[in-house]
């Protein structure tokens, strides 16, 4: 089954190409990751599959629903969290609720009913009558991820949850997610250009200036684009040996890094040149190496 | 409904909790009024005297013609104020998170229209009251039940026109830096436009055109005629008409355009034809563009 069908979509904001005829597929209750660096284009495509953005071409279906057409049945079915808070600062989280459970016809006894079952996943009730300006980083996603799910959208959207979040709430956030994906029936969307946020998504789509440059699984996009290494602590000259040895290595950090197929390989590495190393580390691939090899350029800018 | 209740609330609510909000919604006011305490008034009041004599009421007279004044400046401020969280919610995003749910735009923009109608209302009838004790202490009479209720309308009517003028202004306006720029200029010449500074009848006759043809105008006299005739008839019971004519004219309690004078019907009209004019012209720039 599938939940959302992207075809061709093209997007232009006057002579700039924002999204260049990408398509993909996200099945139902899977979690789809997008990824990919700031002006990618993730949040223009978000903005359009939650029926905020008119596109230029292309169609797009929303659980069956033609984005363009049945916008109204799309919205009641979709929940989203946007990059920034949108919860009004001067109203309590309860009062935010309340308005936003009228837009989906949530009468207030089903909606306290509501807010009973979403607690059981984001813990919102111990400031659930506080103002939203007055909350923490951390809270204030909690709200606002109790918004998108007052209506218990078949599709969660997420646009960059965790950015600007210090890491503890960052791990809460990513907890609660994965709790939610895995005990409700929902599809999780998330965007994101965190790596380690994609690990276990099901699938990964990588847009880059608009263009979608690989998808597949993190395990596919992983063994597909980037290699294991080692990185090795010299102990003396290891590195006039190995270029007697003619082995390829790169110097990152003052660490030896020699890349490898497979980790045994690496192992056999390191017993050939043993005595010449003080420490260590073998290092699978991640998606970082999977960005940089495709793209040629690092995912986060440092 | 339930949308619409919920989302006027809404609106109130943030116009309400936020006291800046509030205070800078009567800025234009308070700051007409310090100017009438601290010397407008005591000009006014020598100028009549030396018009007219020392006749009884003159101060009943000069402070039911600047709360009149007063009035209708609020009813221009407050719904300006109200309708700040429609740019608000735009600039902050809030407006997206409308729209990604399942909600009638129509209904959403009317419920910026509705909060600006409520909270202008409840604002400026306040602000009758404390009107209507100033007026009191200042020589003057409460306004009986039918005044009153007349008063109330033309206010409302006054409401519903400037709000419907400034929605449509503010379906351009991007940013809250804009639009605290707009409430400046208009906090401004609000005092002007509404002949409140200086009486629109030494002003030249191009200026008082202008002035004449904007409902500004048009809801002033409307009130000033109401608030002061227990005034009137005290100040000029014993005068000429052609007294009564001079004053009307210099301090704005009748509307000419050219030659013709318009009357109370005109003047509602006005401020009717103005609200309906820039309603429909709302609709027309919603039907192609979001709010």
């Amino acid at each position: 089954m599938i939940a959302i069908k992207v075809d061709n979509l093209v997007k232009n904001y006057g002579e700039i190409e924002a999204v260049k005829k990408i398509s993909f597929t996200v099945e139902k209750n899977s979690f789809f990751a997008f990824l990919g660096p700031n002006g990618a284009g993730k949040s223009t495509t978000i903005n359009i599959i939650s029926t905020l953005l008119n596109h230029d071409d292309g169609d797009i279906s929303v659980l069956d629903n033609i984005v363009g057409k049945n916008d109204s049945e799309i919205r009641s079915k979709i929940g989203v969290v946007f990059q920034n808070s949108m919860l009004d600062d001067l109203l309590t989280v309860k009062e935010n609720l309340i308005v936003r459970a009228s837009f989906y016809s949530i009468d207030k006894l089903r909606l306290l009913k509501r807010i009973e079952e979403i607690n059981e996943y984001l813990e919102i009730n111990s400031f659930l009558n506080q103002r939203y300006g007055e909350l923490s980083g951390g809270q204030r996603r909690k709200a606002d991820i109790a918004r998108a799910l007052i209506n218990w959208p078949e599709i969660l959207i997420l646009d960059e949850p965790t950015t600007g979040l210090d890491p503890k709430s960052r791990k809460d956030i990513w907890e609660l997610i994965d709790k939610l994906r895995k005990e409700k029936e929902v599809t999780i969307f998330l965007t994101t250009h965190y790596m380690e946020e994609v690990l276990d998504a099901n699938k990964v789509v990588i847009i880059d200036e608009g263009v979608i440059v690989a998808q597949g699984s993190s395990e596919e996009l992983r063994l597909k684009y980037s290699k294991d290494r080692v990185k090795i602590i010299p102990n003396n000259n290891l590195e006039k040996i190995l270029k007697e040895d003619k082995i390829d290595y790169y110097i990152m950090n003052d660490t030896i890094n020699i890349t490898v197929d497979g980790c045994f390989k690496g192992i056999d590495i390191v017993e050939k040149y043993r005595e010449h190393i003080r420490e260590f580390e073998i290092l699978r691939g991640d998606m970082d190496d999977v960005f940089l090899n495709i793209t040629g350029r690092k995912l986060v800018s440092e | 409904m339930t949308i619409l209740f919920q989302l006027v609330r809404r609106n109130m609510r943030i116009y309400l909790r936020d006291r800046a909000t509030v205070f800078f919604s009567f800025l234009s006011v308070i700051i007409i009024l310090l100017l009438y305490i601290l010397f407008l008034g005591e000009m006014q009041t020598d100028s009549l005297i030396q018009h007219f004599g020392d006749i009884e009421g003159i101060d009943w007279l000069v402070s039911a013609w600047i709360m009149a004044g007063i009035l209708t400046v609020s009813t221009v401020t407050v719904p300006l104020t109200v309708l700040g969280t429609l740019i608000q919610d735009r600039s902050n995003g809030t407006i997206n998170d409308f729209y990604v749910s399942p909600i009638n735009r129509k209904i959403l923009a009317l419920s910026y229209l509705i909060s600006s109608w409520i909270i202008g209302f409840v604002m400026v009838f306040f602000n009758f009251v404390i009107g209507q004790i100033y007026v009191y202490f200042n020589g003057g009479e409460f306004l009986h039940f039918i005044p009153i209720m007349q008063l109330l309308g033309v206010v409302m009517l006054s409401i519903v026109s400037f709000s419907s003028f400034f929605f449509y202004i503010s379906l351009f306006i991007k940013t809250t830096n804009a639009f605290s720029i707009l409430g400046t200029i208009v906090g401004t010449f609000i005092g002007f436009l509404g002949g409140i500074y200086i009486p629109i009848g030494i002003l030249s006759d191009n200026v008082q055109f202008v002035m004449n043809i904007l409902p500004t105008a048009h809801s002033v006299t409307l009130l000033r005629n109401i608030y002061m005739k227990g005034a009137i008839d005290v100040v000029f019971s014993g005068t000429p008409d052609e007294v009564f004519d001079t004053y009307s004219m210099i301090y704005g309690l009748e509307v000419n355009i050219g030659d013709f004078g318009l009357n109370n019907i005109h003047l509602l009209f006005g401020m009717i034809i103005f609200a309906v004019i820039f309603y429909i012209l709302s609709v027309i720039k919603l039907s192609n563009s979001k709010l």
